[in-house]
């Protein structure tokens, strides 16, 4: 130790903030970095060619074009991707990252927009490898025996792969950020996709007001028109889309971010 | 002094003390308390929804569509707990404390999958006491509509196939002994793999002959009917359960008994 | 009570646990010693069997722990306090070890005041533990079923000094009514004061054992720290007879063992404060001995003795 006294201030005039761009592949690279992130992932790639494979032998040769095959990845991403968001955010908590990862980053809000940013970034990553997937699939088509046709409605790339598969991302993330436990998130996944809509479906069966009114309060029944031909919802199913969403989506993601903000990380 | 320890006064843990033990773990933490709250939860707000509707349209009731809707419900959420009395051990690795304390780790696994059971039986009877609360809510609102009937088949048949549904789940929890794997893969198993065989049956009549000798789910829709007849339906129900809970199942204990536990 | 015979653990290539023999004897504590990575906790786990040995076996009073029906009635264990489910809180998971035993539930309350966890603490769920809570849970949970021989791997882990001159005494009152107690632990000095008899372990090799005493018996003394209520009187005393001295703290670093200095100091009517060997204690005979199975780079690194010495 020298003998003058060493100056009391920090000086951090020459550090910058952690860039926006560094958080985000950081995050990225965890959501790949651990065995499950990966294992998800290469998971949901290959059941999407399995079915694909099925698929060109099951089907009837005029329903294998482009089209056609697109909903495959289309469907599977939809029901999977949520989950590699919810480990992404939820691993933080369980395995205790979360004292790590904010000690090198305090100004919270960075890094749930981070998250964001990765996770919306590693969703279309995966939707443009599932495109591929679905031209190679047309082509399997081609090999046996299908008709070719390359024709694909924009609406159908744009609502159902598209729009629907990020709605289903900002539900994982609502979700994760809410329950904040990797199980617990996954159940109130699997809850909101399966149990809700066969709920719906009981309840409709008994009474057609139900019926009538489920599509403004429940929000996978309200998605159907994005995920079903003619792929053009209508002037009243967006309002339903909108409702059923600000119940189910943006309520739960503002409830989540306001959490995410304040909790303790031990 | 002693060099050596006098067993003579203690006796083995015995089986039933290992049971309890393990239905208590499933409701004292955090996560195992929301899970069994949530399924309850569920059920009577479906339920409260379907009396609304069924007493505002002046519909018929009867015990046996309350009690149906009930348990199909909980038969959702319920295969979940039994993967989490499995893999949260491991987790949360308190493996290391309960396999110190009963060292016979066969014991401890035999332990949970018979609270896993009773735990099935448990939820059965609340949605039947649901079901009651409810049917009795419109006896006194409308009782000319109101029917008592409760088919015991029905309730039979749903314990059993909610049963096999319970140790699907454990043995894919002993085989993986990670919580969101096995969630993912016990909904791959229950809900989109007949879908799969459907649809590879439709494409090849060699795997429509095979299909039921691997289909599970489909060998056990007979069971819910009770109209398993015949030695075949017989033999396809046994065989693809050999391959779907016991096979995973054995795997899985054995990966346990000899696991290093951390 | 506790025997290790011929125990080793290899992994692939690497060899954990290298033919590790000693034996544990009932009415004393047992002090495990050794660096990051020497081999203790794999032993330990090996004795619950936690872990299977590659060859070898350990046997507590004369059984093989697997074979021990109710082993929580006879031996107690530690090994890791965070392993416990953090969602449970700290009395239920003392329940759930006292159910699993056929204890009744006071004794819960009985441990819980043993380790001085009031009420409120017991209630509240593990992950809001500090880490000295969770190691007097995690040692209340060993003692629940009163056994006879406990198995402790780095128990004074997180503990401040009330709680580690508790534990001290805690244990040693075990081991003087005749209870068997295997305690690992880096901290040295704990260590020493506490346990009777000692084992070092260094890259899965016992390099040495027995009684501090023992131990130390080959050391020699050849250098002393030294405070005199007067330094500069003692200073120009030594440096008249000639012997080699430095500052040191707040006293004097002297080329000479102890005995020298003592009697120098009456010779010369010099009054001291302070007297110690400056080497040969358990610090430099364990990172002597174990040199080779460091990590760390020790060159440059402050001895212990020079600092906290001269300064009482």
């Amino acid at each position: 130790m020298s003998a003058t006294t060493a100056p009391m201030a920090m000086d951090l005039s020459s550090t910058p903030q952690v860039p926006m761009s560094r958080l985000a592949l950081v995050e990225a690279r965890k959501a790949l970095d651990t065995r499950a992130g990966r294992w998800l992932i290469v998971g949901i790639l290959g059941l999407v060619l399995v079915i694909e494979v099925i698929y060109s032998f099951a089907a009837d040769n005029d329903a294998k074009g482009l089209q056609d095959y697109i909903q495959i990845p289309g469907f599977t991403l939809g029901y999977f991707l949520p989950i590699v968001i919810i480990m992404l955010v939820t691993s933080e908590a369980s395995q205790r990252n979360g004292l790590v990862t904010f000690t090198l980053e305090p100004k919270r809000s960075r890094i749930v927009l981070a998250k964001f940013i990765a996770g919306i970034g590693l969703a279309l990553s995966v939707m443009v490898l599932a495109v591929v997937l679905a031209v190679l699939g047309t082509l399997l088509g081609l090999v046996t025996g299908g008709d070719s046709s390359w024709h694909v409605d924009g609406g159908l790339l744009f609502y159902a792969l598209f729009l629907s598969n990020m709605i289903g991302i900002f539900i994982g993330f609502a979700l994760s950020m809410l329950i904040m436990n990797t199980a617990g998130a996954i159940v109130a996944y699997f809850v909101y996709t399966l149990i809700l809509p066969t709920a719906v479906a009981i309840l409709s069966s008994l009474s057609s007001t139900f019926e009538d009114i489920a599509p403004w309060i429940e929000f996978n029944t309200a998605q159907a028109p994005l995920v079903s031909s003619p792929y053009s919802p209508a002037g009243e199913e967006w309002a339903q889309i909108a409702t059923s969403g600000a119940i189910w989506l943006l309520l739960p993601l503002v409830l989540g971010i306001w959490r995410l903000l304040r909790i303790e990380f031990k | 002094m002693a060099q050596a320890l006098d067993l003579t006064a203690t006796s083995r843990v015995p089986f039933t003390r290992l049971v309890r033990v393990e239905l208590r773990k499933a409701w004292d933490t955090r996560a195992g308390f929301w899970l069994l709250i949530a399924i309850v939860a569920i059920v009577v707000v479906v339920l409260g929804i379907a009396l609304i509707i069924t007493l505002v349209h002046s519909d018929p009731v009867l015990l046996d569509d309350f009690v149906g809707i009930a348990a199909y419900m909980m038969s959702f959420l319920l295969p979940f707990l039994a993967i989490m009395l499995v893999t949260s051990e491991w987790s949360q690795r308190s493996a290391l404390v309960t396999f110190s304390l009963e060292p016979r780790r066969s014991r401890v696994v035999m332990a949970k999958l018979v609270a896993a059971l009773l735990l099935t039986v448990i939820n059965l009877v609340v949605a039947l006491v649901v079901g009651v609360l409810f049917t009795l809510v419109c006896e006194l609102v409308q009782p000319d509509l109101t029917s008592w009937h409760l088919s015991g088949g029905n309730v039979a048949g749903f314990f059993v196939t909610q049963s096999l549904a319970m140790v699907g789940g454990f043995a894919i929890a002993t085989l993986l002994l990670n919580t969101p794997a096995s969630i993912v893969l016990f909904v791959v198993y229950r809900f989109v793999l007949p879908g799969v065989f459907g649809a590879l049956a439709s494409i090849s009549t060699w795997f429509e002959s095979v299909a039921p000798w691997l289909d599970f789910q489909a060998a056990q829709s007979n069971i819910y009917e009770w109209t398993l007849s015949g030695r075949d339906q017989w033999a396809h129900l046994l065989v693809s359960g050999f391959l779907w809970l016991v096979v995973p199942l054995a795997v899985g204990m054995w990966r346990i008994l000899r696991a290093e536990v951390k | 009570m506790i025997k290790v015979e011929g125990l080793t653990r290899k992994y692939g290539a690497f060899t954990a646990v290298d033919d590790v023999s000693f034996v544990c004897q009932p009415g004393r504590v047992t002090g495990f010693l050794g660096p990051n990575g020497a081999g203790k906790t794999t032993t330990m786990r090996v004795m619950v069997g936690l872990t299977p040995p590659t060859s070898g076996r350990v046997t507590i009073g004369g059984h093989l722990y697997h074979d021990i029906p109710n082993p929580g009635m006879h031996v107690g264990v530690l090994l890791d306090a965070s392993a416990q489910h953090a969602g449970r809180t700290g009395r239920e998971i003392l329940t759930i070890g006292a159910r699993t035993m056929g204890l009744p539930d006071s004794r819960v309350d009985e441990m819980l005041a043993l380790v001085s966890l009031d009420q409120t603490e017991a209630k509240r769920r593990l992950r809001n533990y500090s880490l000295g809570m969770k190691q007097r849970l995690g040692i209340a949970h060993a003692l629940l079923g009163d056994p006879s021989v406990l198995i402790l791997d780095e128990p004074a882990n997180g503990l401040d000094p009330a709680g580690i001159r508790w534990m001290r005494g805690l244990l040693k009152g075990y081991a003087d009514r005749g209870g068997t107690v295997l305690l690992s632990s880096h901290l040295l000095h704990e260590v020493e004061q506490i346990a009777d008899e000692m084992i070092l372990i260094g890259r899965g090799k016992i390099v040495a054992e027995g009684t501090k005493d023992q131990l130390l018996a080959g050391a020699e003394h050849k250098a002393s720290l030294v405070t005199a209520l007067d330094n500069d009187q003692l200073s120009k005393v030594l440096a008249d007879k000639g012997v080699p001295f430095t500052a040191a703290g707040a006293g004097l670093r002297v080329e000479a063992p102890p005995v020298d200095l003592g009697r120098l100091s009456v010779e010369h009517g010099v009054v001291l404060t302070d007297l110690r060997s400056a080497d040969g204690g358990l610090e430099d005979l364990f990172l002597a001995l174990t040199e080779d199975t460091q990590r760390d780079d020790l060159s440059s690194a402050v001895p212990a003795a020079a600092t906290e010495g001269a300064q009482a």
